[in-house]
């Protein structure tokens, strides 16, 4: 088999904007056959990578490459290629049936056949009582289960799903998640786009972080899980004295970094040992006869994490500038990438040099 | 991993017209088609049998005239054709054809075959029937009076077919307002112009297929405009039409067709 037949996602530093909006920013990965999660909050750029690999929009700048082609109007890819889209759309007055057989003979199958697959994809979604009705009565969940069965109808190499768990019942979710990893086992690669961690945890091991337009980390989940661990976390206290408070917490806290008093009568501390934080803002209240409002972590989530990473990035961006100086940007972009991978091995084809240097920088 | 068939261009352009004909019967579009083509029809019938002095020739002439070309000409490519592209694009569905082997020639030509088609025919029963209902106490001229009417239906079939690429190419253009700017399309150039004096009328298709169908010429200055022959209006149409289809199919051949929006 040679590359060019080879299921695969490769993309080298592909960027993509829209007048002055950047969606995508010098992405590079490689996708070989698997379940690949993208994770990423809303309008991280995920469902314009999806496009860019389903060949519905193309890089600004760069190339994404689907199975060794690039893939915009090209009907070669395209037979190869199965998109769940995110939106809630679908044709309200034609059965599934009706749906996912034109699907498939517009992927090349003649009428009979593609009728067949048809059937057999609705069935495999847990549809097969509810086929011949139509699709403007159907809820969310069958919705769903709709768009992913004409987006497997003509057995893709590689399969994009655009956040193909929304709305659906646990059932669902079960099957859903079923056909995926049976997919991925025939040897083909699975993009699965979501904002949500454990619903990748499900199904692969494999994960790609994209916030603000950017591949900030990628690795395995455990990984990612460990970053959110090792990440510093602010514990903000709303308190009567707030600098009073700072300084008898900073003699026995263990692990803050800094001190920050970001509005009137507050302090907040940007620690690597929360649970320490925490106990010494307690001892501090008691001791010091502090009166305390609140006491918030306004980042113990995911969310948190892609802002510690797109942050952490652009302090490395800065300093790495110096470091790689008469280097091109877009180069040393891709090298923070790679710093940040926590599964290095496994990261994209990236600037060797521009890493050294952000290494450095760290 | 399984070999996967990229469809021909003759059944990727059929399956795109065979989904498009499936989703065109089941919508209210072609309610409003017939519903508009019967009323020109029954009001045409109707004033033949009300009006003493008239007679069929004259009422399926001049019906054909005002009713056809000037109405439901207009009305009915508009009605199948504005919407084609600009709909898809606006209700998201346009990711399931796009992303699809078949490719977006066969997109394009697939919506105007079903547009066309659904315009066309439209306009050929309403004369047929117009013609069968004027003609309906004289059966022997019904007959005699075929070759006219055939005549009117292939010149609005001519036209259908123009107007049916003008209203899909600015629908693909623009996504937004392809409504709007297709009726101003229609209403200046093709109607308006239809009228004026001397060559300006040369830029109405509405006035070439009207030479093509023999009828005789009306409007503000008739009798300025330069004689023309059957062949050259024919050919006109015809460029126009080849002219903007190649437009549209150049345009969703090309563009990112709104994929960029969230």
């Amino acid at each position: 088999m040679s590359s060019a037949d080879k299921a695969s996602i490769v993309a080298v530093r592909a960027s993509k904007w829209y007048g002055k909006v950047t969606a995508l920013q010098d992405v590079s990965l490689k996708l070989d056959p698997g379940v690949w999660g993208l994770l990423g909050p809303n309008g991280s750029g995920k469902t314009t990578f999806m496009r860019m690999c389903a060949g519905l929009i193309r890089p600004s700048l760069g190339e994404v490459r689907v199975c060794g082609e690039r893939p915009f109007a090209n009907s070669r890819v395209l037979a190869r290629i199965g998109l769940c889209p995110e939106a809630d759309a679908l044709y309200e007055d034609l059965t599934a049936l009706e749906f996912v057989t034109a699907m498939a003979q517009l992927s090349g199958y003649p009428l009979g056949e593609a009728k067949d697959r048809a059937v057999k994809s609705l069935a495999d979604f847990g549809l097969e009582s509810a086929m011949e009705r139509r699709m403007g009565g159907y809820s969310r969940g069958m919705r769903q289960r709709a768009k992913l069965a004409q987006a497997v109808v003509a057995d893709p190499d590689v399969l994009l799903l655009d956040e193909p768990l929304t709305g659906t019942d646990p059932t669902s979710r079960q099957v859903i998640l079923d056909q995926i990893k049976a997919r991925a086992k025939k040897g083909a690669v699975v993009l699965f786009s979501t904002h949500v961690l454990h619903e990748v945890e499900t199904i692969t091991e494999q994960v790609l972080l994209i916030a603000r337009g950017q591949v900030v980390a990628q690795g395995k989940v455990h990984e990612i899980r460990d970053l959110l661990e090792e990440h510093p976390h602010h514990v903000r206290v709303h308190v009567d004295r707030p600098r009073e408070l700072a300084a008898s917490v900073l003699v026995s806290a263990k692990g803050v970094v800094a001190v920050e008093f970001p509005a009137e009568g507050t302090v907040e501390f940007l620690t690597k040992e929360p649970d320490s934080t925490y106990t010494s803002v307690a001892k501090a209240a008691l001791d010091g006869g502090f009166e305390i409002k609140a006491l918030t972590s306004p980042d113990a989530t995911l969310e948190a994490l892609f802002h510690y990473l797109v942050e952490r990035s652009g302090k490395m961006a800065a300093s790495g500038a110096d470091a790689g100086a008469g280097k091109a940007p877009t180069l040393q972009a891709q090298g923070y990438e790679k710093a940040l991978s926590p599964g290095a091995g496994a990261a994209a084809p990236s600037a060797a040099p521009a890493a050294e240097s952000t290494r450095e920088a760290e | 991993m399984s070999t996967h068939p990229v469809p021909s261009f003759g059944s990727s352009v059929a399956a795109h017209a065979r989904l498009g004909f499936i989703r065109a019967v089941r919508g209210r579009k072609l309610r409003l088609g017939v519903v508009a083509t019967l009323l020109v029809v029954v009001a045409a019938v109707t004033a033949r049998y009300l009006a003493d002095e008239a007679t069929p020739a004259d009422v399926v002439r001049t019906a054909v005239r005002l009713g056809f070309f000037w109405m439901l000409a207009f009305l009915l490519p508009f009605l199948f054709a504005s919407g084609a592209i600009a709909e898809e694009v606006e209700g998201r569905t346009l990711t399931y054809l796009a992303m699809r082997p078949s490719g977006r020639v066969a997109l394009t030509l697939g919506k105007f075959l079903v547009a066309w088609s659904f315009s066309a025919g439209l306009l050929a029963v309403g004369v047929l029937l117009l013609h069968v209902g004027a003609y309906a106490t004289e059966p022997s001229a019904m007959i005699e009076e075929l070759g006219d009417t055939f005549r009117y239906i292939g010149a609005l079939t001519l036209l259908a077919l123009c107007y049916t690429a003008i209203c899909l190419f600015w629908g693909a253009l623009v996504v937004e307002a392809s409504g709007l700017i297709s009726t101003l399309h229609l209403a200046s150039l093709e109607f308006v112009f239809g009228f004026l004096p001397g060559v300006a009328r040369f830029l109405s298709m509405n006035f070439f297929c009207q030479e093509l169908a023999g009828l005789p010429r009306g409007g503000f200055g008739a009798d300025w405009v330069p004689e023309i022959s059957l062949w050259v209006s024919g050919g006109v149409v015809s460029v126009v039409t080849l002219m903007f289809l190649g437009f549209s199919i150049l345009v969703v051949e090309t563009s990112e067709m709104g994929f960029g929006r969230a």
